[in-house]
């Protein structure tokens, strides 16, 4: 529920970040099969890439867990998403991973990095927006 | 920002993406400016 309420985030922004000629993809630990239907079901146009190792978050040094999902801020994150109709169908991927946000200029150097410390700890949309501009420049 | 990340080390590393196709993650920046969104999972 939490991951297609972050990539609606994003859907309607997706043009505008295409046109500024930044590329906009999303990662999850899933399979191809399970990326390709989020995709669908989440509406967007970007890339998903799958990683079902989790070779980069372990990279990224991503918090991993039991209590990343249940503290009460993620909780809290679970029911502002339930009220936005967001409904906690199935789990494809590891449960237990959290992700976060990098954006990198070309050539990969960071400009923004958030790594997620419990579900529903994402950067405001906007000031990713303002971060890939940043990048662009 | 969080401690900045080591892309070059992120960037080595293979992955597929939602068609199946084999991508190396350097590939989403290296003629762009890139925002990539780590997912929990698929649902």
């Amino acid at each position: 529920m939490l991951c297609f309420a972050h990539a609606a985030e994003f859907r309607p922004h997706e043009q505008e970040l295409g046109a500024a000629g930044t590329r906009l993809v999303f990662l999850g630990t899933g399979s191809v099969r399970q990326a390709a239907r989020f995709r669908r079901r989440a509406g967007i146009q970007s890339d998903v890439w799958v990683d079902p190792e989790e070779q980069t978050y372990r990279r990224l040094g991503f918090a991993r867990g039991l209590l990343t999902v249940l503290r009460p801020p993620a909780l809290k994150a679970y029911a502002r998403a339930a009220l936005r109709g967001y409904i906690h169908y199935w789990i494809e991927g590891d449960p237990f991973q959290q992700g976060g946000v990098l954006v990198v200029k070309r050539g990969g150097e960071p400009v923004l990095f958030h790594p997620s410390s419990f579900s529903g700890d994402v950067p405001p949309t906007e000031e990713v927006l303002q971060a890939a501009k940043r990048a662009a420049r | 920002m969080d401690s900045a990340p080591d892309t070059s080390a992120l960037g080595a590393i293979e992955l597929r993406d939602h068609t199946g196709l084999p991508v190396r993650v350097s590939t989403a920046w290296e003629d762009a400016p890139a925002v990539l969104v780590f997912l929990r999972h698929f649902g």
